[in-house]
């Protein structure tokens, strides 16, 4: 939904490039962890790629002892659920008359969300709060066009940096 | 669509679909080497962290106090509250709709 405003008002390609890329970059971290669980063919495997979405990997990481058919179900449901519910919006959206302002906040509280998660989990507290400070560090230092640049080459100098510091 | 916008289809696709089959193709001793796992461990936590800015609209940094700012605090109440995403979600939403609305 967030890029359908880019095919009417394109960004800069690179920019746009690097967006589209690191918002849908969680779904390497997704299927890195779904391809433990084991598929009977090759098809429902990569139907359950397609239709991986962030409910099914919080279900999946709260179950981690389903079966593939299962998975199946449930990501195929996942799927549906979005995309239907996107269309009965787009359906009552266009049909109800009432000017609410403010409502893009959803993708901000939605990313916010998940960010609350990461910084409440021991594990990774420190790992998302440094995103936050680095991107913002980024965001106030460069012009808008570089900052998102800017910040993904430090966020991969920290990320190796602690692997290297974990290593030795 | 003209040209430009299936530049930018095709980029969507891509976007969506490389890191979704990525792994499928990966080697078995790649895939669980402990590099990747500890990339894996770090790099999702420190995007968080990176997309909370990307989304942040650009309202936001227009006031001391903007109604985003009031959402984004109203949020982090619910959550140390509830502990519930959609709730979170929701309860932040509703808060700067009704702020940015009626107030």
């Amino acid at each position: 939904m967030m890029a359908l405003p880019w095919l009417t008002h394109p960004l800069p390609l690179i920019q746009m490039t690097l967006i589209a890329f690191l918002v849908n970059a969680r779904h390497l971290f997704y299927s890195l962890k779904r391809r433990r669980f084991p598929f009977e063919s090759k098809s429902s495997e990569i139907w359950s790629s397609f239709t991986l979405s962030d409910e099914t990997f919080t279900t999946l990481e709260m179950n981690p002892h389903l079966d593939s058919s299962s998975i199946l179900i449930l990501s195929t449901l996942h799927y549906f659920y979005w995309s239907g519910s996107t269309l009965l919006g787009h359906l009552l959206g266009s049909r109800l008359n009432i000017q609410l302002q403010g409502l893009e906040f959803i993708l901000t509280a939605l990313f916010f969300s998940a960010f609350l998660n990461q910084v409440s989990s021991s594990k990774s507290s420190i790992n998302a709060l440094s995103g936050l400070v680095i991107s913002a560090v980024c965001f106030m230092i460069f012009p808008l066009v570089y900052a998102l640049t800017f910040s993904l080459i430090s966020l991969l100098g920290y990320t190796f940096m602690v692997m290297v510091q974990r290593s030795t | 669509m003209n040209q430009s916008q299936w530049i930018i289809f095709i980029i969507l696709v891509l976007s969506t679909s490389v890191p979704r089959l990525l792994p499928m193709v990966m080697k078995e001793d790649t895939l669980y080497s402990t590099r990747l796992q500890r990339f894996n461990d770090i790099m999702p936590a420190l995007l968080s962290g990176l997309l909370v800015m990307i989304a942040l609209p650009t309202s936001f940094f227009s006031d001391i106090i903007s109604p985003e700012l009031m959402g984004l605090g109203f949020m982090i109440l619910l959550h140390c509250l509830f502990r519930k995403n959609m709730l979170t979600m929701m309860g932040g939403t509703l808060l700067v709709v009704i702020l940015k609305t009626w107030w």
